[in-house]
């Protein structure tokens, strides 16, 4: 959808009886930002990125120093950095790799890109009785590696490599997408487009960032495990390939890919996913129906985010939690639209899914039809964004093109929601865009002495001075009313 | 003249002999003429600008995006319908003869970053494009019920939002001049200024900004990143941000998705 020039931000939307009440991390134009229920801000480390940021308890926060230059790497972050309330760095990784970048003196960089996990948090976000550990413990790295493979493509290909280190920064264990090619399910078609246009950016001369993996977490314990499958062990990690449109879970113990959905959804065909019985299955998501009468069959999952599994003690533990973009994503046929067969799918609306990992039925989705919208491009964030299982049954969502965070209960109702009111200038231009934000419970800030929780009640109506119209707003966030008479109109608001 | 949306058609008619005499789409490939164009999808409010009109003679039309067209099935499109997918639209002036593009406000005219942000112009269901005595253009946004007016520099001087777009979809807006309605007084000029949006909140929500602790953290400049100070207004450079976006480039339409985009900067 379109969008008008003037629309409120900060906390727009606050129902205090019904939200998940606590604090709110996310990495803003100004530095790592943490705002409590009514909008206030109540902690910024300035300065500091985070790709994300993410809280420890005891009001520390994890995040980078700064990112390698675009000209010569590819979202390449320096370092992970564990910073204290009062900005003292506590524990500093920048030893993944060597590099001689043209002008700098050779140096140590984490190349860390989109995740990251303490031990004692599968997820990096609050469960009952799983708190990331702030003095000691293992960190798990979502990185890149430059690489060629000349049965991939004959170009530089931008590998995702994770690698997980003790508290001193020793690499204990690694593992390389590419070193696993042949298990995840390309067809001939997108091995060709792969090999000719493996999502090339500019970094370095041009590099293929041909999966993009975006989100990287442990399983953590689960029911699946408990109950014998060993697919599902608590250490095997589970990300998702957001150029590639794949879904997957590696054993940690072989690196193999043991569970995988994508890039091909559809009913499973023996001569691509291998025989039937193979531990890697491929099979049509059983979706929920779509709200509303204009939607196209949407079996796809498309350049999605935050892939991970609901930690146990949370509602819905051991479903996966998926921000399924939609926007484009993909390798595969050639069209008018893509005529490189490159982000061959495209939808332009965005879905949030929970799904049972065995039998691939959604349980719970959320959708702008499911809000009650129209339009199902009023929620929609082609890049970007997360959705966390609160311990009330709630989910925080970032849409994050639109800077939007929201707390939304199993119905779909909106109990909280804040745009980022910070915009950083690109190109000319200006983005207000959240890369991930987090929901952290009170007890990990003890810092925080007197959060507001005042209810912000969304008006029927808000007029900009001067204008005695129905406002310019975000129109999904305020309920639409019959057009107000005069009186309404004097309770005009900046 | 005619705009096929389902199937990414613009055509002329005969009116005499019913033929189709001027026709554009449903293929926009292998013709350097249209594959400079771009692919149209879901076009709408096809029209001649006319006689008298800044413009005349050319073709103005809303290039809804969305989903439009009919081709080969392929993933998640698996019935071939709707095989063209793009999540922005774009206002095009052509000249019918050399089929070049005159006019245009896309995303980029709007002032978004493309493509990530390109589906904030966006009028998928319909909408509508009106071409102005003065030059401006009059667009109609269907879902977001935004109906705006912008001059040929692309500024926009004018913006009204439905308030009951969600039950009534913009489909079309008309901007008429006041003689037509004899019966209606003049009305008074009354400007309206936007507010800043970085400080636009709705009641009983509080500004928020430094409202707590700024903590500098060890070795970084506390400066080193930058919020402007108005998205809307003059954007300083020094403000510029380092980042690279999660997304491979995409060339504007109009432009082929290039092999390698290593030359690009």
């Amino acid at each position: 959808m379109g969008y008008p020039r003037v629309y409120p931000t900060g906390v727009t939307i606050y129902d205090p009886e019904r939200a998940y009440n606590g604090l709110t991390v996310f990495p803003s134009a100004k530095g790592a930002l943490l705002i409590d229920m009514a909008g206030n801000e109540v902690q910024l480390w300035a300065g500091l990125s985070g790709f994300p940021n993410k809280i420890l308890p005891g009001g520390h926060v994890l995040g980078s120093t700064g990112e390698r230059d675009p000209k010569h790497g590819y979202q390449d972050q320096l370092d992970l950095v564990q910073v204290d309330w009062d900005g003292h760095i506590v524990w500093r990784f920048a030893g993944t790799e060597e590099v001689r970048d043209p002008g700098e003196e050779p140096r140590f960089l984490a190349r860390q890109h989109h995740d990251f996990q303490r031990e004692g948090s599968s997820t990096g976000y609050y469960a009952p009785g799983a708190e990331p550990l702030t003095d000691s413990g293992k960190t798990l790295l979502l990185t890149h590696e430059n690489r060629r493979e000349p049965s991939v493509t004959d170009k530089l290909l931008l590998d995702d490599k994770f690698i997980e280190i003790d508290w001193d920064g020793t690499i204990t264990w690694q593992w390389r997408a590419l070193d696993h090619l042949d298990e995840l399910g390309f067809d001939e078609t997108q091995r060709n487009v792969i090999f000719r246009h493996p999502s090339l950016v500019p970094a370095g001369g041009g590099v293929g960032d041909w999966l993009h993996i975006n989100s990287l977490s442990y399983l953590g314990p689960n029911k699946w495990y408990d109950a014998g499958d060993e697919r599902f062990h608590p250490d095997n990690l589970i990300w998702d390939s957001r150029n590639a449109n794949i879904l997957a879970i590696i054993s940690k113990r072989t690196g193999e890919i043991v569970w995988r959905l994508g890039p091909n959804f559809r009913d499973r065909d023996p001569l691509v996913d291998g025989p039937i019985g193979s531990t890697v299955d491929q099979f049509r998501l059983n979706l929920l129906p779509l709200p509303s009468r204009t939607v196209p069959d949407s079996p796809y999952i498309i350049g999605q985010h935050h892939l991970h599994l609901i930690p146990r003690g949370l509602p819905g533990e051991g479903n996966l939690l998926v921000f399924d973009n939609g926007g484009w994503g993909g390798y595969g046929q050639v069209t008018g639209i893509s005529p490189t067969g490159v982000k061959s799918e495209r939808r332009a609306f965005s879905r949030v899914l929970e799904f049972d990992p065995v039998t691939l039925d959604v349980v719970w989705q959320y959708t702008a039809g499911d809000a009650g919208r129209r339009n199902l491009s009023d929620f929609y964030s082609p890049f970007i964004s997360s959705a966390q299982r609160l311990p009330n049954g709630n989910t925080l969502i970032t849409e994050g093109s639109d800077g939007r965070i929201f707390e939304v209960t199993p119905d779909h109702e909106t109990v909280w929601e804040y745009i980022n009111p910070y915009y950083s200038s690109f190109r000319g231009r200006t983005l207000n865009m959240v890369y991930r934000a987090y929901r952290v419970p009170y007890q990990w800030v003890p810092q925080v002495t007197n959060p507001s929780e005042d209810a912000v009640v969304p008006p029927d109506s808000l007029h900009i001075p001067g204008a005695r119209i129905h406002p310019a707003l975000s129109p999904r966030t305020f309920p639409l009313q019959t057009i107000e008479s005069e009186e309404s109109a004097a309770g005009c608001d900046h | 003249m005619l705009s096929a949306r389902s199937a990414n058609i613009v055509a002329i008619v005969s009116r005499d002999t019913g033929d189709i005499v001027w026709r554009l789409g449903p293929d926009f490939a292998r013709n350097p003429r249209t594959e400079k164009l771009g692919w149209i999808v879901a076009p709408g409010d096809v029209h001649l600008i006319p006689r008298g009109t800044p413009g005349e003679g050319h073709l103005l039309l809303l290039d809804g995006g969305g989903t439009g067209g009919y081709g080969a099935p392929r993933g998640s499109v698996t019935n071939g319908i709707g095989v063209e997918r793009r999540d922005y639209s774009r206002i095009l002036e052509i000249d019918p003869i050399s089929l070049a593009v005159v006019w245009q406000y896309t995303p980029d005219e709007a002032g978004h970053v493309q493509p990530l942000d390109s589906y904030k112009f966006f009028s998928a269901s319909g909408g509508s494009v009106q071409r102005l005595p003065n030059g401006n253009t009059l667009i109609a946004d269907s879902d977001t019920g935004r109906v705006f007016q912008v001059t040929p520099g692309h500024e926009t001087v004018w913006e009204y939002v439905s308030p009951t777009a969600q039950k009534n979809p913009v489909s079309r807006a008309t901007l008429v001049p006041y003689e037509r309605l004899p019966q209606l007084p003049r009305p008074t000029r009354t400007a309206v200024i936007p507010p800043n949006v970085t400080d636009f909140r709705v009641p009983g929500s509080p500004n928020g900004a430094g409202a707590g602790k700024i903590t500098v953290v060890d070795g970084v400049d506390p400066h080193r990143l930058r919020a402007v100070r108005d998205p809307h207004g003059v954007i300083n450079s020094a403000d510029e941000t380092p980042h690279d976006f999660c997304v491979v480039p995409i060339a504007p339409a109009g432009v082929p998705e290039p092999a390698a985009q290593a030359n690009s900067k």
